[in-house]
């Protein structure tokens, strides 16, 4: 066992973790995802990193040529096959341990995440041991795109991997950050246990892009905690195509005034795939503005899952909330759970959800077909054209057509 | 604060206008739950064998269930002692009466006092009522007319012994005994309720309706209703309610079975308007009903609610859509003031193909209360080409209290079609002042722009009933007027 960064919060997480234990599917947030076909695998935390190198990663994210890329392995920051040299001024990329002593990195760490009430955030906060920090300083205006590769590279040997990022957007800064999780090869099972904790600064304004697309006998569980200060814009597009279950979770508090926040989510599942995507915004100040549009295309045997929670707190008055949820279904062993939920406490609100199930629009099937093209490239062009309402959210040009071709692609396979 | 603001606050410490206590004697069965207090309501009402071991198998299974009653639902209460209530109290056995003037004049003056005098209602409405006063059924009218159709439109009990063969068939086939905590209780303890039968091909010429009151102090009152439309035939059941003002909490839990046979209609419509407690919670009404309908081919189930009073609101009135084509649909309006906490919703189980449901729910909270929607939308697998359309609006007056929306939607089939929608709102500011321009007072105003606002749900309800909600909301409404 390596030495554990922050002993003292690791102890505690795991005897939160013994205090929760796995939820099971009578737990609300668990209702229609059975985690049990990870609990009956054994994994193994034990593969150290060097199994990957920079050129394959270049080859396979040909974008990230001219960012900067931060490659972290099995859990690993893997510094040689990184490219971080380059880092603009006001941006520092390290691990929070470096920080132990600067309280205003530690105020951050372990604070958002729900370590209390959530199993997998306990678990993470137990073993997770190369924590990242990436802080960009107060004014700084970062312009160069940064990635994060998370490769699951273990060959054989089923391994858990325990990710945990924190982001501090300082007062009055601006960046643009993505991460991307997969795996090296297809064969070995892997369960991904990530956490990011996000701080928005006072008038930050900040892009997270998630990407996972690991093999297909994947675990995959992530959450992603955000605290947004006054007057900050915080956009996160998530888009899951990759794994065998995949929970995303999303947790947004806005807690300064003026805030204002933008949650774009896509999920293409075929197979036997399951992908639950949960988001909670909490408003908690006056005046603040959130948006949010997840959107999922079923296929297969796979399963997907939403529930959106928009929390009005009694003060939040002249609160902006909408939420909307799209699925397709493909097939007819395909099933969609939708649960959007608003709890509401302020009158002064205008808060309102949407959602929708069902199949392809007949009538624009038609349309196409009448002119001429076929069946298969008319599902298909209207299947990307349902994907690019999120994918149209990521700011970077490159990165998007990536993920459209990717779509596309897993689109093609899913309907032949 | 703001002159809305303190009209919203007056309404909402509105006190209960229906709240009186009528004292005529009550045959009590002793306070607590054992299996001799099942037997012993089985024995007053002189029930047939097979009827008491249904009901024994239901106290068992709740027995089983060891008192833990649902806790999922997002409302707040007292941990409630079964054993401290009263499970059967009847008015004294009278002889059967031929005409009104033989009513217990008491009984009468209740009836007078919430304007639903039995003379008026048989003389002009048209409506055939079977009154209900503390569970066991009064008088019933009409029923020679109705009978004439064949219509079998009588008290629970009646039914038992008159029609065993229709009671032993349908009951307890849409809400088995074991449905759920509340359901067990009912099954084993109910008083009494009514039954209604629709023969093949017949349209039920009146709207059915029944007025329920809980009265005996302390008296928990689990009543039971069931209908049954046959092939082809219509009827339109209407449920209205208004309860004495109580200090103590009072557990009503009843359980309402709609079976819809082929090509047959059922429209179910409530007003409930039980004491909701006074402005600081105290007392009133515990209101935990299993409603729920299932249709066979091509037939309709509807249900249509207002819900204004009770302190607590657990309901979910639902349909099964088991017959291709059969159609469910639910309309309601549940408004919430001071204390009061409403959970309701629906659930459309969609089986068959090309069914289709409609949910409309309107919530309207003010005071301190919270009103919840919960609904369920699941689409099997086999259940091609469903459709549904949900709309949950929701209301607040006031910045004490809560809205909440709790959808789920289940869908296993690729051709259906689900689609759901909620907003949550105040009363705009823009609209009371267009009012006030044009001479309506601010008070009148928010009235109009809430009835406005419920109207969806009111242009449901039979005509009659339509204008009784619309009185009530202008009621709960009213307040800071003279």
């Amino acid at each position: 066992m390596p030495v554990k960064e922050f002993p003292e919060l690791q102890e505690k997480a795991i005897s939160h973790f013994n205090h929760l234990g796995f939820p099971g599917q009578k737990n609300e947030e668990w209702k229609y995802t059975n985690i049990s076909p990870i609990l009956s695998k054994t994994f193994s935390d034990s593969i150290l990193p060097g199994g990957i190198t920079k050129n394959e990663i270049l080859k396979r994210f040909p974008f990230i040529r001219d960012a900067i890329f931060i490659v972290v392995e099995n859990g690993r920051w893997n510094r040689e096959e990184s490219e971080f040299k380059d880092i603009p001024q006001g941006m520092k990329i390290g691990y929070v341990r470096e920080e132990k002593n600067n309280p205003s990195i530690q105020k951050h760490f372990n604070s958002y995440a729900d370590v209390q009430d959530d199993s997998f955030a306990a678990l993470n906060t137990a073993f997770s041991n190369d924590s990242l920090l990436i802080q960009v300083l107060p004014g700084s205006v970062i312009e160069k795109p940064v990635f994060i590769i998370h490769v699951a590279s273990s060959d054989e040997q089923a391994i858990v991997i325990h990710n945990r990022l924190l982001l501090v957007a300082e007062k009055n800064s601006s960046a643009k950050i993505s991460t991307l999780f997969v795996s090296k090869t297809g064969s070995a099972e892997t369960f991904t246990n990530a956490i990011h904790e996000i701080f928005v600064g006072e008038n930050a304004k900040l892009e997270f892009d998630i990407l996972q697309n690991e093999n297909e006998k994947s675990f995959h569980i992530c959450g992603t905690h955000v605290l947004q200060s006054a007057n900050s814009v915080f956009s996160i597009n998530t888009v899951s195509a990759g794994g065998k279950i995949v929970k995303n979770k999303l947790h947004i508090k806005l807690n300064g005034q003026n805030g204002e926040n933008h949650m774009h989510g896509l999920y293409v599942a075929s197979d036997s795939q399951l992908i639950d995507n949960h988001t909670a915004v909490y408003h908690a100040v006056p005046h603040c503005n959130s948006n949010q549009l997840y959107k999922g295309i079923i296929g297969g045997k796979a399963h997907g899952v939403f529930n959106g929670k928009i929390f009005v707190e009694k003060d939040a008055q002249k609160t902006n909330a909408y939420q909307s949820n799209k699925n397709i279904l493909l097939s007819n062993d395909a099933v969609v759970n939708a649960k959007p939920q608003l709890e509401i406490f302020a009158d002064d609100v205008k808060c309102s959800h949407g959602a929708t199930t069902g199949q392809m629009d007949e009538e624009s099937l038609f349309y196409l077909r009448s002119r001429g093209i076929g069946e298969e490239n008319a599902k298909s062009l209207l299947n990307i054209a349902f994907a690019n309402d999120i994918l149209n959210a990521i700011s970077l040009e490159s990165f998007r057509e990536y993920l459209s071709s990717l779509v596309e692609t897993k689109l093609k396979d899913t309907l032949s | 604060m703001s002159e809305d603001l303190k009209i919203l606050n007056d309404l909402s410490q509105n006190e209960y206008k229906y709240g009186f206590v009528s004292d005529f004697e009550s045959d009590n069965a002793p306070k607590g739950l054992s299996e001799d207090i099942v037997r012993f309501i089985s024995l007053k009402k002189k029930e047939p064998e097979w009827l008491l071991e249904w009901r024994l198998k239901a106290y068992r299974h709740w027995l089983s269930l060891k008192q833990e009653e649902p806790t999922w639902a997002n409302i707040h209460h007292p941990k409630i002692d079964f054993q401290e209530i009263i499970y059967y109290s009847a008015p004294r056995p009278k002889p059967e009466l031929k005409s009104l003037d033989e009513l217990d004049p008491e009984i009468k003056a209740t009836f007078d006092k919430l304007g639903i005098s039995l003379e008026e209602q048989k003389r002009l409405s048209g409506v055939a009522v079977d009154a209900v006063i503390d569970s066991v059924s009064v008088k019933t009218t009409f029923r020679e007319e109705l009978s004439k159709l064949g219509i079998i439109f009588c008290s629970f009990s009646e039914a038992v012994h008159d029609y065993p063969d229709l009671i032993k068939k349908y009951i307890g086939s849409v809400v088995p005994m074991t449905d759920n905590f509340y359901a067990a209780l009912n099954s084993a303890v109910f008083s009494d309720g009514s039954f209604c039968y629709i023969p093949k091909g017949v349209r039920c010429p009146m709207e059915l309706s029944t007025y329920f009151r809980i009265n005996s102090a302390g008296t928990g009152q689990f009543e039971r209703t069931l209908i049954v439309a046959d092939e082809g035939s219509y009827v339109s059941y209407l449920e209205g309610c208004t309860a004495p003002m109580r200090d103590e909490n009072q557990l009503h839990a009843a359980v309402v079975e709609i079976y819809a046979h082929k090509n047959a209609q059922v429209k179910y419509s409530t007003v409930q308007n039980w004491y909701p407690g006074d402005k600081n919670g105290k007392g009133g009404i515990y209101n935990f009903v299993t409603k729920r309908g299932i249709a066979h081919e091509h037939s309709k189930i509807s249900w249509t609610q207002v819900e204004t009073g009770s302190s607590i609101t657990w309901k979910y009135p639902s349909v099964i859509l088991k017959g291709d084509y059969s159609i469910g649909e639910f309309y309601s309006v549940a408004v919430t003031n001071n204390m009061q906490q409403a959970d309701t919703g629906t659930k459309m189980i969609h089986l068959g193909k090309n069914t289709k449901s409609t949910i409309i729910s309107k919530g309207i909270s003010g005071g301190k209360s919270n009103n919840s929607y919960r609904g369920l939308v699941k689409i099997n697998k086999n259940a091609d080409h469903s459709r549904n359309f949900s709309q949950c609006d929701s209301l607040l007056l006031g910045d004490q209290c809560g809205a909440h929306t709790f959808p789920y939607l289940e869908v296993h089939n690729k051709s259906a079609k689900v689609e759901h929608e909620a907003t949550t709102s105040k009363v705009g500011e823009d609209q009371i002042f267009y009012c006030n321009q044009r001479g309506i007072s601010t008070e009148d105003a928010v009235g109009l722009i809430v009835n406005g606002y419920c109207k969806e749900v009111f242009n449901q309800l039979p005509m009659e009933f339509a204008v009784e909600a619309q009185k009530l909301l202008a009621v709960s409404l009213e307040g800071s007027v003279g």
